[in-house]
């Protein structure tokens, strides 16, 4: 062993540990040879000793009691304001969730309202349309279902006095279970002035939204947006909406 | 309440996640000491060493869930949050590091007055725990952390490295630079204190 390996083992030596026979025995071997580092090991003993003095006097000392008795205050305290803050949090976070959901869905129906209303302003209002109250009864008239197929564009006056042939044909085009959906109020009684005239106008709601409102949808239907149509009045406020099946011949524009 | 003599760590602090005072109890007063010791050791202030160690048992008051067993001991856990609460009260009040001022620390003067059989040894004996004491607190904070937790505390390489979260390599070297810095701050003190033994004396017989 030389002294440059003898200074890599001089501290574990000290202490007796971590070295096996063979490698002990070299160390003290060597370190009778060499005075450098046999003085190395005697300070590394005189330092253990001396850290076993301070060890000694050390040891008697602990931390106050006062500081156990302040983290038991502390222990209490942290209990206690939990069981009670923990059920508000979460019905607080839900619920200003949920009524951020129903506004932006509240505010996307006025803008397109708007937008309709605007659009056809002056036309005449629909006759058939007004008889949309809440709810529908479950069999609209074939007239209905095609106007409800016409839309977005506004219902002219004209499509109410087609041809019996013409209806059925249209009516053709929507599928049965269209027309058979109920529109749901959207207002209270008394909320808005009366029914006067009406539009509806077809719009394209997100599933996930429709399931965060509470209506029930399948699982087939859960992944793609719904269509709905909306029935405004002559305010340009949406007044009820129905639900209508998702179907390729829906979407088919006039 | 629970009564707990004989747990381990993990169900302990099981139980102090549920809000348990005696498994709190229980951990603090069998990991207190060391803590106490070895903040005390590594500021040179018994009234750090008494913050830190409240710190520590607040962190793991809050945070019980932190501590992962895989990764060691509990109590090679909380010596490393000592750790780090003692060089944050370092950095902020340097005051503290002296020991020179070790005498206003109440709890140091308490054995003073009782070991005095021999007060010529124990005077001896008080004179080279200081010395000690002042030679550790000299050296650099991450070569005095390793001396302390290695000789002082008598941790193992792998446990003093779990706490300082280095490599075992790192301690080991650590351990020897800083015997190194030790034993030369030591002559150095010894020399300070008895200039005689540097200066000629005349001979008289």
């Amino acid at each position: 062993m030389n002294c440059r390996e003898f200074a890599g083992i001089v501290i574990d030596l000290a202490r007796n540990q971590a070295l096996d026979t063979t490698q002990r025995t070299q160390a003290l071997l060597h370190a009778e040879l060499c005075i450098h580092c046999a003085a190395r090991l005697a300070e590394e003993r005189a330092w253990l000793a001396n850290v076993r003095l301070v060890a000694i006097e050390i040891n008697r000392q602990e931390a106050p009691t006062r500081v156990e008795a302040a983290l038991l205050t502390a222990l209490r305290a942290q209990r206690q304001p939990e069981p009670m803050r923990k059920p508000y949090t979460v019905n607080a976070a839900w619920l200003s969730w949920r009524w951020a959901v129903v506004a932006m869905v509240l505010l996307l129906m006025a803008g397109l309202a708007g937008i309709a209303w605007r659009s056809s302003n002056g036309a005449a209002p629909s006759q058939e349309a007004l008889r949309v109250a809440t709810p529908l009864p479950v069999s609209t008239p074939p007239v209905f279902a095609a106007q409800v197929v016409a839309t977005p564009e506004p219902m002219p006056a004209r499509v109410k006095r087609r041809a019996p042939q013409q209806r059925e044909a249209r009516s053709s085009v929507a599928p049965s279970s269209e027309t058979a959906a109920p529109f749901y109020s959207l207002v209270e009684e008394g909320q808005m002035a009366p029914l006067e005239s009406g539009r509806i106008v077809r719009i394209e709601v997100p599933a996930a939204t429709l399931v965060q409102l509470g209506v029930p949808l399948t699982e087939a239907t859960l992944t793609q947006p719904m269509q709905a149509d909306l029935l405004l009045g002559q305010d340009g406020l949406a007044r009820a909406i129905r639900f209508v099946p998702h179907t390729p011949n829906t979407r088919t524009p006039e | 309440m629970h009564n707990v003599p004989f747990t381990s760590d993990e169900e302990l602090l099981r139980l102090l996640a549920v809000g348990d005072e005696s498994a709190f109890t229980a951990l603090y007063r069998q990991h207190q000491p060391p803590i106490y010791r070895f903040a005390l050791l590594m500021s040179g202030s018994a009234m750090v060493a008494e913050d830190v160690t409240q710190e520590v048992f607040l962190a793991l008051m809050r945070d019980a869930h932190r501590y992962d067993a895989s990764r060691g001991t509990l109590g090679a856990y909380l010596y490393g949050i000592a750790r780090k609460q003692v060089l944050r009260s370092q950095s902020r009040n340097h005051s503290h590091v002296s020991l020179s001022a070790s005498a206003a620390d109440e709890n140091e003067e308490v054995p003073t007055l009782i070991a005095a059989d021999d007060p010529l040894h124990d005077c001896a004996r008080r004179e080279v725990i200081l010395r000690v004491r002042q030679a550790v607190l000299a050296l650099p904070a991450k070569y005095r952390e390793v001396v302390v937790l290695c000789d002082f505390q008598e941790l193992s390489y792998a446990e003093a490295a779990s706490a300082l979260d280095c490599a075992v390599g790192t301690v080991c070297s650590r351990l020897h630079r800083g015997h190194a810095l030790l034993l030369e701050r030591l002559r150095t003190l010894s020399n300070a204190d008895a200039p005689w033994r540097d200066v000629v004396v005349r001979c008289l017989t």
